[in-house]
């Protein structure tokens, strides 16, 4: 099933490359406005270059996209039915199918890490302890799931709404502001910096990059793997009421 | 001049049924202007929390540098207005071949692949945009005038070709490449270039300043003539960089046209 489901995502690997340079521009012209600014709080002009850095190779791979092909094909179009048929669950499908896009990205990005690391050696930071590391992976692992889960359940919305592109949208620029792809969420002002946190979207990029970086020490990682575990199961729970409500509205005629 | 007026009758026309689609199709209406809302006070937002925490970036105040995101989203509004949409269509065109009903008609093909779809949406970016350089004005140095919004005005029209022959060099490359059906929202992402200062890019590379000089021009010019720091030179750049680039890209897609294969690539 998985190397099907590769099959399939690797046919569309120059859409892959775009969608890869896609996620580049903004950290890459993000770095170069960072250096005009004097003095950065609490960051080094390395420590902000590898944290876009990492934004550019973790957002790769743990940002899922599934919500537009669950929304416009699945739901609107009526290929949901197919998945429906099959004796499998249609999250598991869908976890298998983005996995591969993931996979594939995390390769494209992989080679640009070493790329970089290799011309740049100065301007990245990583952490140095294998414990930090193990810590930091099992928070990518978790925020992987977190993206998917919460992008499961954005796509879904579609069994209730015939034009979805505007909540999509707005979706996106929640999470640009406040995940940590704008910008470190500790040059945020004070007050949206404490609102941040108690939102998901933090523990789906700020935090695994920060952990990859060594800036967070092993106390903070377990500390954010908890609230990780907190929020997978929250939106499991909430995707699965959803899916039961929204199947039942379903009447497979692709609208 | 009979051909020009001729353009503008189509033109016209095409407007007009740009407009009746919007009333048809209310939900993709309302959508796309929240989209719209939503993505213009980001850029603003955006900018307002990249400075938060300092005065001075490239030696712009942060005053200075909201005003230019003000005036990105007004100038990339009229560009969205003209011709995002019929960029949005534009690779699917030619992958599937639809491009063979346009060639045959009896008028530039060109003009149809871009301007056939107005994107009335974009009206929430402009006012967005507008309202916002009409509050933080004031909070500059620069004194008002009249003159010098008929001064943005005039080099918006050049800003927004510049913006236009990038795209439509790009977009082009569809002609070799059909399976390329994102090479908009990658362009979507490199006009952003043009929201920040050109000083960035100068200390970055030699090579990449060259490369993006016209995108850096987009904003940079029309802000500078607001603020009063706009030299002669900075005007000649525009105006010279616009024309070239249209004429460039214009070539470009005639040329391209000769390796056009029809259905499906």
């Amino acid at each position: 099933m998985f190397f099907l489901q590769f099959q399939e995502v690797f046919e569309a690997r120059s859409r892959i490359i775009v969608y890869f340079l896609l996620g580049c521009i903004t950290p890459l012209i993000l770095i170069l406005f960072w250096r005009g600014v004097k003095t950065i709080p609490g960051w080094t002009s390395a420590e902000i270059s590898s944290y876009y850095l990492f934004v550019i190779i973790l957002g790769a791979v743990l940002m899922c996209h599934q919500e537009d092909h669950v929304a416009d094909i699945d739901i609107k179009e009526g290929g949901l039915t197919a998945y429906l048929l099959k004796p499998y669950s249609y999250l598991k499908l869908k976890f298998l199918n983005e996995i591969c896009y993931r996979l594939l990205q995390g390769i494209i990005g992989s080679i640009v890490l070493l790329l970089f690391i290799f011309l740049f050696p100065s301007l990245f930071v990583i952490a140095n302890s294998p414990q930090i590391l193990l810590l930091s992976f099992v928070v990518a692992v978790n925020a992987l799931a977190l993206t998917f889960l919460f992008k499961m359940i954005v796509g879904l919305l579609a069994f209730w709404m015939t034009e979805t592109t505007g909540v999509f949208e707005t979706t996106e620029v929640i999470l640009t502001l406040t995940s940590g792809i704008l910008m470190p969420l500790t040059l945020l002002p004070l007050w949206l910096e404490k609102i941040v946190y108690f939102l998901p979207f933090a523990y789906m990029i700020y935090f695994p990059v920060t952990a990859f970086e060594g800036r967070l020490p092993v106390a903070t990682l377990v500390q954010v793997i908890g609230v990780q575990f907190m929020w997978i199961i929250f939106f499991y729970i909430f995707y699965k009421n959803l899916w039961r409500a929204g199947v039942k509205k379903y009447t497979a005629v692709g609208q | 001049m009979k051909k020009i007026k001729y353009y503008f009758k189509v033109y016209r026309m095409l407007l007009r049924l740009n407009l009746l689609k919007l009333f048809a199709y209310r939900a993709n209406f309302y959508s796309s202007a929240v989209t719209h809302t939503v993505w213009s006070i980001f850029l603003i937002v955006a900018i307002a929390l990249l400075t938060s925490k300092s005065s001075h970036v490239f030696g712009w105040t942060r005053n200075e540098l909201l005003l230019m995101a003000g005036c990105y989203t007004v100038i990339s509004s009229f560009f969205y207005f003209l011709f995002s949409r019929g960029f949005t269509d534009f690779s699917n065109i030619i992958h599937f071949g639809r491009l063979d009903s346009i060639l045959i008609k009896p008028i530039d093909s060109q003009f149809l692949m871009t301007c056939s779809h107005a994107s009335y949406t974009q009206i929430c970016r402009f006012v967005i945009g507008a309202g916002f350089i009409f509050f933080i004005f004031p909070h500059t140095e620069a004194t008002f005038s009249p003159l010098l919004i008929l001064w943005f005005m005039l080099l918006t029209i050049f800003s927004v070709t510049i913006m236009y022959s990038f795209w439509l060099t790009l977009m082009t490359i569809a002609i070799w490449f059909t399976h390329l059906d994102n090479l908009k929202e990658l362009l979507l992402q490199m006009n952003q270039i043009s929201r920040f200062p050109q000083e960035m890019y100068k200390g970055a590379s030699i090579f990449l300043f060259f490369a993006l000089f016209p995108l850096t021009l987009v904003v940079v010019t029309p802000i500078k003539v607001l603020l009063q720091k706009a030299s002669v030179n900075d005007i000649v750049w525009l105006v010279v960089c616009a024309i070239s680039l249209f004429i460039i890209s214009r070539k470009f897609w005639q040329f391209a046209l000769r390796s056009y294969t029809s259905a499906s690539g």
